[in-house]
Formats: C-alpha cells, sequence, structure tokens
C-alpha cells in the first residue's frame, strides 16, 4: 500500500462506494477486499458493519480472526466501523435511550473484535446518550463518530447541541466525521447526466439547479423547488429524486470545517466523480486538503463515492482510484506550500 | 439504480396455480424484517391480492402480515427473497410484465419520531 508521508492524513476507502459491485451474483466480501488491495486503494478499510459483514452485530471468533489475517496480509488496516442506530426497529414504538446505548455497544464491541479502532453512526442527542455512549468508548478503548452530512453542517442546530454535549462529558473520545457533501459547489455533473438520461426535463434539471444555488434557506428552498416543480409538470418520483439533491449536497464553505477539526476522529470523502482533468467538478477537494493539512490532521480519510445511487456506468473501483490520485496530489501539494510559508 | 434490481433478472416462474420471483432490497445495508412494510404485484395488469403474497427467506415463509414483530429477524443485503403469488390457472409460458413496488422502511433514518419509508418501484417484462 502506497502510504502518505508521515504527518499528513491517510488514504484509505469505505466499501460502501462499491454498493452496486457488492450485488453482482460473483460478490465475495474476500474477493472485494483483495481486489482493493490490488488497486491500491487503502490502506485505510471503512466498512458498514450491516451492509458487508452477515449477521452483523453478530461476529463468530473464526470470522473475526479470518477477517484480520486477510486484511494483515493485503496490507490493508480497519479504519472505522459505520454501523447504524435503528431507532425505528420495531414497529410499535422507537428504541429507548438504553435500547439505543445497548444497541451502539454491541455494535462497538464487534467492530473492537474485528480491529477497529473507530465506531462511528447517528446518536441520540441527550446527555444519558452521550454519558453512556463516553463509557462504552472508554470501555472498548475505541473513538466515536458522528458524521457531519449534509443536510448538517458544521452551523446546523443538531451539530452545536452535539457540542455542547460532548463539551459536557469532556471525553477526547468522542468526537465527528465530516462528510465533504456537506461542502460543495455545484449539483453533481454526474447526477445531471444520469437525470436527463432518465428522460427528465431540461426545465426541471435547471431549475432544481437554480434553486440549489440560490441563498435561501432549506425550507425556502423545498418550498420553492415544489411550486414551481408543480408548474412544470413533473411527475411526483420526478421530484422525489430532485428533493434529493437538495438533501444530500450542502452548500458550506469548506473551510468552515476548520471548527471542527478539534474534534475530527475520522473523515468521509465523499464525492460523485472524478472529471477528466482527474478533479471532482462538485466539491472544492483542494480547499479541503489545506483545512486538513493545517489542522494537523493525520488519520484517515475514506474515498466515499455514492454516484452509485444514481448511475452504474462507472465502476466504483475505478473511480476511488482516481479519487485517491486527486486526494494524494492536492495532500503534496498542500503539505508543500504549508512547508513553504512556514518557512518564510 | 437498486431499484432497477428489485426484480431479479429472470427470476420468473410458472408453479403450478402460482408464480415466483426473486424479490431484492433497494437499499444499501440488511434490514429487519419489520421494515418490510408493503409490497404490490402486478403481472399483466393483474392485481395479486397483497394478503395471498408468500416471502420466502433463509428458509423461512412468511405473510407480510407476519413481518411487524420480527425485528430480530434480518434480511441480508446479497440476498434476494423468493415470493410465491398466486395465479388462478396458472401463468402461461412466454413473456409477461411484471410490476412491483416495495416499501421498505428506513429505521435509522427517523424524522420526528416517524421513519423514513421508501416506495420502490420496478418493472420487467420477463419470460416465464
Amino acid at each position: 500500500m502506497t502510504q502518505t508521508p508521515a504527518g499528513l492524513p491517510k488514504l484509505g476507502i469505505t466499501l460502501f462506494s462499491l454498493t452496486l459491485e457488492m450485488r453482482r451474483s460473483d460478490y465475495t466480501l474476500e474477493g472485494m477486499i483483495r481486489r482493493v488491495a490490488e488497486l491500491d486503494l487503502g490502506p485505510g478499510l471503512e466498512v458498514v458493519g450491516f451492509q458487508s459483514l452477515r449477521g452483523w452485530p453478530n461476529v463468530s471468533d473464526e470470522f473475526a480472526t479470518g477477517f484480520r489475517g486477510l486484511l494483515d496480509e493485503c496490507e490493508l488496516v480497519p479504519t472505522a466501523m459505520s454501523m447504524n442506530l435503528d431507532l425505528a426497529r420495531r414497529r410499535d414504538r422507537r428504541m429507548t435511550e438504553e435500547e439505543a446505548l445497548e444497541y451502539v455497544e454491541r455494535q462497538m464491541e464487534a467492530g473492537k473484535k474485528l480491529g477497529f479502532p473507530i465506531g462511528k453512526s447517528a446518536i441520540l442527542s441527550t446527555p444519558g446518550f452521550v454519558e453512556g455512549l463516553a463509557r462504552i468508548a472508554e470501555r472498548l478503548e475505541m473513538r466515536f463518530g458522528v458524521e457531519v452530512h449534509s443536510p448538517e453542517s458544521v452551523d446546523s442546530p443538531h451539530v452545536a447541541h452535539l457540542r455542547e454535549l460532548f463539551d459536557a462529558v469532556g471525553s477526547p473520545l468522542l468526537g465527528f466525521v465530516p462528510d465533504f457533501s456537506a461542502s460543495m459547489h455545484d449539483v453533481p455533473p454526474s447526477l445531471v447526466r444520469a437525470h436527463r438520461e432518465s428522460g427528465m426535463s431540461e426545465e426541471l434539471i435547471a431549475l432544481v439547479s437554480e434553486v440549489w444555488h440560490s441563498d435561501a434557506t432549506m425550507p425556502e428552498k423545498f418550498g420553492r423547488f415544489h411550486e414551481e416543480a408543480g408548474k412544470l409538470g413533473a411527475s411526483p418520483g420526478d421530484v422525489g429524486k430532485l428533493n434529493m439533491v437538495l438533501t444530500m449536497h450542502g452548500s458550506m464553505d469548506p473551510r468552515r470545517w476548520a471548527e471542527l477539526m478539534p474534534q475530527v476522529v475520522h473523515v468521509h470523502g465523499k464525492f460523485y466523480g472524478i472529471d477528466e482533468s482527474g478533479n471532482e467538478p462538485s466539491i472544492d477537494h483542494e480547499a479541503i486538503m489545506n483545512v486538513l493539512v493545517e489542522s494537523g490532521y493525520d488519520g484517515y480519510i475514506s474515498s466515499e463515492w455514492e454516484g452509485h445511487a444514481y448511475t452504474d456506468a462507472m465502476s466504483g473501483y475505478e473511480v476511488c482510484r482516481g479519487h485517491h490520485d486527486l486526494c494524494r496530489r492536492l495532500l503534496l501539494q498542500s503539505a508543500q506550500t504549508a512547508g513553504t510559508s512556514r518557512a518564510h | 439504480m437498486l431499484t432497477e434490481q428489485v426484480i431479479a433478472d429472470g427470476s420468473l416462474r410458472a408453479r403450478g396455480d402460482a408464480f415466483t420471483f426473486g424479490l431484492r432490497m433497494p437499499w444499501y445495508r440488511a434490514l429487519p424484517l419489520s421494515s418490510l412494510e408493503g409490497l404490490d404485484v402486478r403481472i399483466d395488469d393483474d392485481v395479486i391480492a397483497t394478503d395471498e403474497l408468500r416471502i420466502s427467506l433463509g428458509g423461512t415463509t412468511y405473510a407480510l402480515a407476519d413481518l411487524p414483530p420480527l425485528h430480530e429477524e434480518w434480511w441480508y443485503v446479497a440476498d434476494a427473497a423468493e415470493v410465491r403469488a398466486p395465479k388462478a390457472g396458472g401463468l402461461a409460458p412466454g413473456p409477461h410484465v411484471l410490476d412491483v413496488t416495495v416499501a421498505l422502511r428506513i429505521p435509522y433514518i427517523v424524522e420526528s419520531g416517524h421513519p423514513l419509508v421508501m416506495r420502490e418501484r420496478c418493472v420487467k417484462r420477463l419470460a416465464a
């Protein structure tokens, strides 16, 4: 595995990028991990427990031994275990705080057994839950991160509330996982292309792009989009797909991540495509890599391709290869600039 | 993209006075069986009564009404469920239009106490 120089962020992948690849009839987890290693998409490996691991969070000793051995053999390093808090798994009621803690604890234990030093999941934003979570993290000697994903941003009330709760508990083990989806400057061209090919009208695509770029609050954007899409005669299915554009792509200035960096435990390098010049056309990776380098963050960035939600025209492996090349180039450039400015 | 896989390609089979097909999950991760909130099946514009559908997973067969309490049982994302639907007189050999809508509760995306419910429709022309 190619490493980034010491002191810089490290690269990796989440197998979530390979969501379509895992649905093929010849899929095996082992084969996928070996392919990731062959393509030098590590050294960091993140998995979604409920996606990649049958029976999660039940992990047998035999499976854990095999999994750890395979990663060692492939020179891959387990980074974050992506978990879920299924608050509504019961039809009759939501989970209690105690049940939610147990649910997360079982997954943290399973992640630990597989060698992961970090768990990530959404949480209940109550003092009792956060205190319990800190105890679990301390007992297991793991860190825990809450993802900051669009439509959330460093400014959202939910994130501000979590920061207060984390401060109150004072555990260095609890923190955040920035997801680049919160800090985009355009609607992904790959998504526009896919919607156009699916037969959506140009007017509707132009409308969602214009509303996305407008300077308005999220509820105002939804309101305007619905009203004008209705006038264009958009089908409920198309409106639903385009709602996702407003929800899943945030427009925060990427430099704002700097405020969160002291509490960042892991990073989701969300992206939607790599263009012919090797850049991500909708996310300013240069600005983000500068923030990461300047903060001194030396944890992992998991390349997380989510274009599979609307296109199967690309290979998840290949597009992640392109993302690694982009991140590596920008990290080295940023380190060089930082070094030069320090020398003067 | 996963919506287009809801009906597994080539999975339609005539079975006496019924037919079966493979149902794949239009979501990226395993979900509890309690998450399968709805299933609507039409074949050649003939609507199959939902309470007559049977869903087999991991060697167990369920009616949709059996699923709500099964929040400890899992539908793994790589596994196709087999759906069996009654069809008086059986399914003639040859092509048919199968139209399936699945409603999936996403148990971790909860807004104001209410989980997101995805409704995904897949229509395919398949040979029995």
